[in-house]
Protein backbone atom coordinates (compact mmCIF):
# COMPACT_ATOMS: atom_id res chain seq x y z
CA UNK A 1 0.00 0.00 0.00
CA UNK A 2 1.11 3.78 -0.82
CA UNK A 3 0.20 6.80 1.05
CA UNK A 4 -0.31 10.42 -0.61
CA UNK A 5 2.41 12.78 -0.04
CA UNK A 6 2.16 16.84 -0.39
CA UNK A 7 4.83 19.54 -0.80
CA UNK A 8 7.84 17.74 -1.58
CA UNK A 9 10.91 20.43 -0.86
CA UNK A 10 14.63 20.08 -0.85
CA UNK A 11 15.81 18.31 2.34
CA UNK A 12 19.16 18.80 4.31
CA UNK A 13 21.22 17.17 2.35
CA UNK A 14 21.22 15.85 -1.47
CA UNK A 15 19.87 12.74 -0.70
CA UNK A 16 17.06 13.99 1.24
CA UNK A 17 13.56 15.78 0.58
CA UNK A 18 11.07 16.54 2.98
CA UNK A 19 7.17 15.77 2.48
CA UNK A 20 4.21 16.11 4.02
CA UNK A 21 2.13 13.54 4.70
CA UNK A 22 -2.14 14.35 5.82
CA UNK A 23 -2.96 13.32 9.19
CA UNK A 24 -6.84 13.16 11.61
CA UNK A 25 -4.64 16.17 13.59
CA UNK A 26 -3.65 18.21 10.38
CA UNK A 27 -0.25 17.08 8.98
CA UNK A 28 3.24 15.58 9.32
CA UNK A 29 6.82 16.29 7.57
CA UNK A 30 8.84 13.35 6.98
CA UNK A 31 12.41 13.39 5.54
CA UNK A 32 12.68 10.74 2.63
CA UNK A 33 14.79 9.34 0.00
CA UNK A 34 14.08 11.30 -3.43
CA UNK A 35 13.97 7.84 -5.20
CA UNK A 36 11.40 6.08 -2.59
CA UNK A 37 8.83 8.78 -4.36
CA UNK A 38 6.67 7.35 -6.99
CA UNK A 39 3.40 9.38 -8.22
CA UNK A 40 3.16 11.88 -5.83
CA UNK A 41 3.05 8.65 -2.79
CA UNK A 42 5.50 6.35 -0.96
CA UNK A 43 5.40 2.76 0.36
CA UNK A 44 3.99 2.65 3.60
CA UNK A 45 2.71 -1.23 3.81
CA UNK A 46 -0.33 -2.12 5.28
CA UNK A 47 -2.25 -0.09 7.68
CA UNK A 48 -2.11 -1.53 11.43
CA UNK A 49 -4.95 0.22 12.34
CA UNK A 50 -8.33 1.41 12.16
CA UNK A 51 -10.57 4.11 13.42
CA UNK A 52 -13.70 5.43 11.61
CA UNK A 53 -12.76 7.21 8.53
CA UNK A 54 -8.38 7.43 9.14
CA UNK A 55 -6.12 4.29 9.08
CA UNK A 56 -2.73 4.21 11.76
CA UNK A 57 0.21 3.28 9.32
CA UNK A 58 4.01 2.70 9.93
CA UNK A 59 5.86 5.28 7.76
CA UNK A 60 9.61 4.35 6.31
CA UNK A 61 10.93 6.85 8.64
CA UNK A 62 10.51 8.93 12.04
CA UNK A 63 8.28 12.02 11.31
CA UNK A 64 10.08 15.56 12.39
CA UNK A 65 7.85 15.32 15.37
CA UNK A 66 9.44 11.77 16.10
CA UNK A 67 6.44 9.57 15.63
CA UNK A 68 6.73 6.48 13.00
CA UNK A 69 2.71 5.39 13.35
CA UNK A 70 0.52 8.07 12.42
CA UNK A 71 -3.85 8.27 11.53
CA UNK A 72 -4.51 9.40 8.27
CA UNK A 73 -7.30 9.17 6.24
CA UNK A 74 -8.24 6.30 4.50
CA UNK A 75 -8.40 7.84 0.87
CA UNK A 76 -4.95 9.11 1.52
CA UNK A 77 -3.97 5.75 0.77
CA UNK A 78 -3.22 3.84 -2.04
CA UNK A 79 -3.76 0.07 -2.83
CA UNK A 80 -0.69 -1.61 -4.62
CA UNK A 81 -1.06 -4.95 -5.51
CA UNK A 82 2.66 -5.27 -6.58
CA UNK A 83 4.09 -4.54 -2.80
CA UNK A 84 1.89 -7.77 -1.75
CA UNK A 85 4.29 -10.74 -0.22
CA UNK A 86 4.00 -13.97 -1.85
CA UNK A 87 4.77 -16.92 -0.57
CA UNK B 1 20.42 -13.45 14.70
CA UNK B 2 22.86 -12.12 12.94
CA UNK B 3 23.85 -11.99 9.33
CA UNK B 4 27.51 -13.17 8.38
CA UNK B 5 29.73 -11.17 6.15
CA UNK B 6 28.74 -14.60 3.84
CA UNK B 7 25.41 -13.51 4.46
CA UNK B 8 24.65 -10.06 4.05
CA UNK B 9 26.81 -10.43 0.56
CA UNK B 10 23.70 -13.68 -0.42
CA UNK B 11 21.08 -11.24 0.93
CA UNK B 12 22.68 -7.83 -1.08
CA UNK B 13 22.92 -10.49 -4.27
CA UNK B 14 19.21 -11.74 -3.90
CA UNK B 15 17.75 -8.22 -3.05
CA UNK B 16 16.88 -8.62 0.42
CA UNK B 17 19.13 -6.07 1.27
CA UNK B 18 20.10 -3.19 -1.20
CA UNK B 19 23.54 -1.01 -0.68
CA UNK B 20 24.41 1.27 -3.32
CA UNK B 21 27.03 1.79 -3.88
CA UNK B 22 27.93 -1.85 -3.29
CA UNK B 23 30.85 -1.81 -0.51
CA UNK B 24 33.99 -2.95 -1.58
CA UNK B 25 35.33 -6.41 -0.09
CA UNK B 26 37.33 -5.02 2.69
CA UNK B 27 34.24 -2.71 3.96
CA UNK B 28 33.57 -6.02 5.35
CA UNK B 29 34.22 -7.76 9.11
CA UNK B 30 32.53 -11.13 10.06
CA UNK B 31 29.07 -9.89 10.88
CA UNK B 32 29.24 -6.43 9.78
CA UNK B 33 29.90 -4.16 6.54
CA UNK B 34 31.11 -0.60 7.12
CA UNK B 35 30.00 2.30 5.58
CA UNK B 36 31.85 5.82 4.02
CA UNK B 37 30.99 9.16 4.54
CA UNK B 38 29.54 11.29 2.49
CA UNK B 39 30.85 14.54 1.06
CA UNK B 40 28.70 17.17 2.63
CA UNK B 41 28.18 17.60 6.48
CA UNK B 42 25.98 20.21 7.86
CA UNK B 43 27.74 22.55 10.59
CA UNK B 44 26.00 24.41 13.57
CA UNK B 45 26.76 28.36 12.87
CA UNK B 46 28.16 29.75 16.24
CA UNK B 47 25.61 31.47 17.96
CA UNK B 48 25.48 35.23 18.66
CA UNK B 49 27.10 36.49 21.84
CA UNK B 50 24.79 37.34 24.22
CA UNK B 51 22.29 35.35 22.49
CA UNK B 52 20.11 32.55 24.46
CA UNK B 53 18.02 30.27 22.66
CA UNK B 54 16.75 26.90 23.35
CA UNK B 55 15.17 23.92 20.89
CA UNK B 56 11.74 23.68 21.81
CA UNK B 57 10.56 20.19 20.50
CA UNK B 58 7.33 20.81 22.38
CA UNK B 59 6.29 23.49 20.81
CA UNK B 60 3.30 23.20 18.43
CA UNK B 61 4.43 24.04 14.87
CA UNK B 62 7.85 22.72 15.39
CA UNK B 63 9.83 21.61 12.54
CA UNK B 64 13.08 20.18 13.69
CA UNK B 65 13.98 20.64 9.44
CA UNK B 66 13.24 24.15 9.44
CA UNK B 67 15.17 25.10 12.48
CA UNK B 68 18.37 23.21 11.57
CA UNK B 69 18.39 24.20 8.44
CA UNK B 70 17.92 27.80 10.08
CA UNK B 71 20.96 27.23 12.67
CA UNK B 72 23.99 25.08 10.59
CA UNK B 73 25.07 25.36 7.05
CA UNK B 74 25.89 22.93 4.60
CA UNK B 75 29.76 22.40 4.04
CA UNK B 76 31.46 20.34 1.56
CA UNK B 77 34.43 17.82 2.14
CA UNK B 78 35.41 17.67 -1.29
CA UNK B 79 35.59 21.66 -1.85
CA UNK B 80 37.98 21.84 1.72
CA UNK B 81 39.45 18.83 1.70
CA UNK B 82 38.53 18.13 5.18
CA UNK B 83 36.61 19.03 8.22
CA UNK B 84 38.49 19.25 11.69
CA UNK B 85 35.20 18.66 14.48
CA UNK B 86 36.44 20.47 17.48
CA UNK B 87 36.17 18.52 21.20
CA UNK B 88 32.86 18.46 22.48
CA UNK B 89 31.29 19.63 19.08
CA UNK B 90 28.24 17.91 17.03
CA UNK B 91 28.14 18.09 12.99
CA UNK B 92 25.39 16.36 11.01
CA UNK B 93 26.69 13.70 8.09
CA UNK B 94 25.12 11.15 6.03
CA UNK B 95 26.64 8.00 4.86
CA UNK B 96 27.42 8.08 1.09
CA UNK B 97 25.71 5.10 0.77
CA UNK B 98 21.79 4.18 0.39
CA UNK B 99 20.45 1.65 2.10
CA UNK B 100 16.80 0.11 1.55
CA UNK B 101 15.25 -2.95 3.55
CA UNK B 102 12.42 -4.29 1.84
CA UNK B 103 8.86 -4.24 3.10
CA UNK B 104 8.46 -7.59 3.34
CA UNK B 105 11.80 -8.51 3.84
CA UNK B 106 12.85 -10.31 7.50
CA UNK B 107 15.88 -8.06 8.31
CA UNK B 108 16.68 -5.11 10.44
CA UNK B 109 19.83 -3.16 10.81
CA UNK B 110 21.34 -1.47 13.23
CA UNK B 111 23.81 1.38 13.23
CA UNK B 112 27.09 1.20 14.94
CA UNK B 113 30.29 3.53 15.17
CA UNK B 114 33.41 2.10 14.40
CA UNK B 115 36.12 1.38 17.28
CA UNK B 116 39.39 2.39 16.36
CA UNK B 117 36.85 5.93 15.71
CA UNK B 118 35.77 5.94 19.34
CA UNK B 119 38.91 5.30 21.04
CA UNK B 120 39.43 8.81 19.46
CA UNK B 121 36.10 10.48 21.57
CA UNK B 122 33.82 10.19 17.75
CA UNK B 123 30.62 8.53 17.71
CA UNK B 124 28.10 8.88 15.02
CA UNK B 125 24.55 8.25 16.77
CA UNK B 126 23.20 10.11 19.76
CA UNK B 127 20.19 7.31 19.48
CA UNK B 128 17.58 5.19 17.48
CA UNK B 129 20.03 2.92 16.09
CA UNK B 130 17.92 0.58 14.21
CA UNK B 131 16.66 0.73 10.62
CA UNK B 132 13.12 -1.14 10.05
CA UNK B 133 11.62 -3.21 6.96
CA UNK B 134 10.53 -0.41 4.85
CA UNK B 135 13.55 1.80 4.97
CA UNK B 136 15.09 3.83 1.63
CA UNK B 137 17.57 6.35 2.21
CA UNK B 138 20.94 7.18 3.01
CA UNK B 139 21.34 6.94 7.10
CA UNK B 140 22.00 10.49 8.86
CA UNK B 141 24.44 10.79 11.55
CA UNK B 142 24.85 12.56 14.60
CA UNK B 143 28.95 13.03 14.46
CA UNK B 144 30.02 14.40 18.31
CA UNK B 145 33.29 14.24 19.37
CA UNK B 146 33.92 13.00 23.05
CA UNK B 147 37.48 13.92 22.91
CA UNK B 148 40.12 16.24 24.29
CA UNK B 149 41.42 16.68 20.57
CA UNK B 150 39.84 17.94 17.27
CA UNK B 151 39.48 14.69 15.14
CA UNK B 152 39.65 15.40 11.16
CA UNK B 153 36.73 14.36 8.83
CA UNK B 154 37.37 13.62 5.36
CA UNK B 155 34.85 12.06 2.66
CA UNK B 156 34.65 8.27 2.37
CA UNK B 157 36.58 7.48 5.54
CA UNK B 158 34.65 4.76 6.83
CA UNK B 159 32.50 6.31 9.48
CA UNK B 160 30.05 3.80 10.52
CA UNK B 161 29.28 -0.09 10.51
CA UNK B 162 25.65 -1.96 10.16
CA UNK B 163 24.34 -5.14 11.75
CA UNK B 164 21.85 -7.22 10.35
CA UNK B 165 19.54 -8.96 12.17
CA UNK B 166 16.61 -11.82 11.87
CA UNK B 167 13.40 -10.57 12.50
CA UNK B 168 10.73 -13.03 14.38
CA UNK B 169 8.11 -12.69 11.58
CA UNK B 170 7.31 -9.67 9.62
CA UNK B 171 5.78 -6.82 11.45
CA UNK B 172 2.14 -5.60 10.83
CA UNK B 173 2.84 -3.43 8.28
CA UNK B 174 3.50 -6.62 6.20
CA UNK B 175 0.23 -7.63 6.38
CA UNK B 176 -2.92 -6.82 4.63
CA UNK B 177 -5.85 -8.35 6.97
CA UNK B 178 -8.85 -6.79 8.97
CA UNK B 179 -7.88 -2.55 8.90
CA UNK B 180 -6.76 -2.76 4.15
CA UNK B 181 -9.66 -1.42 3.47
CA UNK B 182 -12.69 -2.19 5.85
CA UNK B 183 -15.01 0.03 8.03
CA UNK B 184 -15.08 -0.75 11.65
CA UNK B 185 -19.11 -2.61 12.78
Amino acid sequence: MRLKVEKVEEGLHPSEVVATVRTKTGSEEITLHPRSIHDNSIVIGWPVGIDGPYRLVELPRSTSRGVRRIWVPKDDLVNDESLRATA
Amino acid sequence: MILTDREIKASLANGLIIIEPTPDQDAYESTTVDLTLDPTLRTFRPAAPGLSVAVDPGQPGYKAKDLIAGVTEPFSLTERGYYDLESKKLVLGWTRERIELPLHGRVAARVEGKSGLARVGLSIHCTAPTIHAGFVGTIQLEIVNHGPMPIRLRAGIPICQLIFELTLGMSDKAYSGQFAGQEAT
